[in-house]
């Protein structure tokens, strides 16, 4: 865990008031189903700052890689979108959403860098993979191609690849799946973007490679500053990487907090489930909740009320399943729970 | 690519033997009597008869076949009946002009059918990709003779543009040569755009759907960059491969409309052939064909093995 939050959150605000910090709000996405309009995102807002790390943590389908390729503008063509995201730094507020494509383009590489969820359909098959990283910096004209190539290869020698100039003249296929997991950094890393969107960065690996892969991710957040939104289903993971974190639940944040606040005490049932079905997280008081039985909603299929009252052992009849809850402040954090104050005092 | 270009060899022996075991049974099979475009109608039987031995048509099929053969192995097809003239210098007479027309037809059906798959896959369901799609389904129902005689039609007679038939050597007039394979290679190259533009659009947009076009996407590459180097090359394999299969069709396409533009080359060499009784020239130039088939469709396989360095690394 952050070992010296004051000393993080000191860094975070200075670097808030000089560097980027991007913004979403009440981003909406649905999708086309038999006709139908279907919801996948229902308002979501956050922030991150420069210099800080913010994790968007939920399970498989609450939309988290929806939200990240909104950000990107890169959403499926059959997806439609509302909401603001806006990129500000001193030199102004650029809207994102209202950016024609070639606009957007010359942002794309240079201030936002994705790491994508699939390293392995992520890369193209057929191109050696220091040219894919190269293309970046060849594409925004940035250095001569020969400069590129050389760059590549020193950001694949900085990911921990031994025998780099060899390594990059591979394609995908040839690489292990952490090699491969760590071109994708790499590409996205070597534009040196403002904001990096980095989507399960770590979830094909093993263990070992997951914590170096982390480790690498952080430092160079660190060292040059980056905004990082890092998504992740795995709360121990966020643990180790984040400032603040997001809860996500069927397309919204359902609590958001400074993370170890959130992983000390976690306010809204889901997130305490989320903590206690990892063990390592888990202590004796939160026993009690243990696993979250039954499954996500599908999107179209949300119940009425709190999405997750099904679900929740403290659900009440009458109140949880009726109106929308809003996200209230409690105790530094917002919340998307309507008997957090009862279930805190008593 | 050594060991695949020998596994492909090796395969393509059998089929040429069968091959060939049918051109000797279909000329042998034609009805007619060879004696007759030697001899001309009016020859006594025991002329006749007197030819049949020499020729050795009196013996069984079985060891005429393997005589052919030895004697195709070594190089000697035979004369023609007729003429007297040695197959293979007719074939290496009008092989070329075979050859210029398959490869101008591929050309044109790569340059109609793969950029209008392209502009129908990156709209797809629009006004473009439906006309597309209405023109090369019109393109593959035409039966080539009537596309050869609307176009004659057309750009020769209505228009007088292009000259409607003939033939100059490439080597000779090469102005003059191109002008007059327009219309053929039209014909040819444009019942295969079809297929080749339907194939463009499936491997098209298949591809594009793809997670790492969305990466490039991600990395600012402008949308023509990311259609041609992330998206073609990946969907060029299936459309070679398509080509490819088709060249037989292909071929015998230029082979059938050799003869609605009187091109000298192997059509109508073999037409002629039938119409003449002239068995060795059939057997020749049919050989020929099925030979060119094979070899292009060997072609076709290492082209693949080349575009996609999986397949070569293999
Ligand atoms: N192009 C699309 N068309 C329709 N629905 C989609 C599309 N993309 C995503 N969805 C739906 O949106 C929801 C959220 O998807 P998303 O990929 O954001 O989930 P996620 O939180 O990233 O999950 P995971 O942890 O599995 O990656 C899912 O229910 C998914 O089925
Ligand atoms: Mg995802």
């Amino acid at each position: 865990m952050n070992p010296l939050p004051a000393l993080a959150a000191a860094a975070s605000e200075k670097a808030t008031q000089s560097g980027p910090t991007l913004a979403v709000s009440d981003l909406r996405i649905s999708a086309k189903r038999d006709r139908k309009s279907v919801e996948l995102l229902r308002g979501v807002s956050f922030h991150v700052a420069s210099g800080e790390t913010l994790a968007l943590v939920g399970e498989s389908g609450c939309g988290k890689s929806i939200t990240s390729l909104a950000v990107m503008g890169l959403l499926a063509p059959g997806l439609s979108m509302s909401g603001e995201v806006a990129l500000t730094d001193a030199g102004g507020r650029i809207d994102l959403v209202a950016l024609s494509a070639a606009e957007r383009r010359k942002l794309c590489g240079r201030r936002l860098g994705m790491i994508f969820q699939e390293p392995m359909t992520s890369l193209n098959p057929m191109q050696r993979v220091g040219d894919q990283i190269a293309e970046t910096l060849t594409t925004h004209g940035i250095c001569s191609r020969q400069e590129a190539a050389r760059r590549a290869v020193a950001m694949l020698d900085r990911m921990g690849i031994a025998d780099p100039g060899r390594r990059a003249l591979a394609l995908p296929h040839e690489l292990s799946g952490g090699m491969r997991q760590r071109v994708m950094i790499a590409m996205a890393m070597i534009g040196e973007p403002d904001l990096l969107i980095a989507d399960e960065p770590t979830t094909a690996l093993d263990v070992t490679v997951q914590a170096q892969i982390l480790e690498l991710i952080r430092d160079l957040s660190r060292e040059r500053g980056m905004a990082t939104l890092f998504i992740s289903h795995d709360l121990a993971v966020v643990a180790d990487i984040a400032d603040r974190v997001a809860v996500m639940y069927a397309g919204e944040i359902v609590e958001t907090g400074p993370i170890d606040q959130v992983l000390d005490a976690p306010l809204h049932p889901y997130t305490i489930g989320l903590i206690a079905s990892r063990p390592a997280l888990s202590t004796e008081r939160r026993a009690r909740l243990s696993a979250i039985f039954g499954a996500v909603p599908e999107p179209g299929r949300r119940p009425q009320g709190c999405a997750f009252h099904p679900r929740c052992s403290l659900a009440k009849p009458g109140l949880c399943d009726v109106g929308d809850v809003p996200l209230k402040r409690f105790d530094g954090r917002d919340v998307r729970c309507l008997r957090v104050g009862e279930r805190v005092q008593a | 690519m050594l060991r695949l270009l020998a596994s492909r060899i090796a395969q393509v022996i059998p089929v040429l033997f069968v091959m060939s075991l049918a051109v000797f049974a279909l000329t042998d099979l034609l009805p007619g009597d060879p004696t007759i475009t030697v001899l001309g109608e009016n020859a006594t039987p025991q002329q006749r008869e007197v030819l049949r031995k020499e020729m050795g048509l009196d013996r069984p099929a079985p060891l005429r076949y393997l005589d052919w053969m030895g004697r195709t192995l070594s190089g000697d097809l035979g004369r023609s009946l007729r003429t007297r003239e040695p197959v293979t210098a007719m074939i290496a007479a009008r092989l070329p002009v075979t050859v210029e027309l398959t490869i101008l037809s591929m050309l044109v059906a790569s340059l109609i059918g793969i950029p209008l798959g392209i502009a129908a896959a990156l709209k797809p369901n629009s006004w473009i990709d439906f006309a597309v799609s209405v023109t090369a389904l019109a393109g593959m129902a035409l039966p080539f003779f009537w596309a050869g005689i609307l176009l004659i039609r057309l750009f020769s007679i209505q228009l007088g543009w292009l000259p409607p038939s003939g033939y100059v050597p490439i080597w000779v007039d090469p102005v003059r040569n191109l002008t007059l394979m327009v219309l053929p290679s039209l014909t040819v190259g444009g019942a295969m755009a079809g297929l080749i533009m339907r194939q463009t659009r499936s491997a098209m947009l298949q591809t594009l759907g793809q997670d790492f076009i969305r990466t490039a996407r991600a990395k600012g590459v402008p949308e023509r960059t990311v259609v041609v180097r992330h998206g073609l090359r990946s969907a060029l394999l299936p459309v070679v491969t398509v080509i490819g299969l088709q060249s037989g069709a292909l071929i015998g396409g230029a082979v059938v409309t050799e003869t609605i533009f009187s091109l000298p080359g192997l059509g109508t060499m073999i037409v002629d052939g039938i119409f003449q009784r002239d068995f060795a020239v059939i057997q020749g130039a049919l050989l020929t064909v099925v030979l060119a088939v094979v070899v292009v469709n060997l072609l076709t396989d290492l082209t693949y093995g080349l575009l996609d360095r999986r397949v070569r690394l293999a």
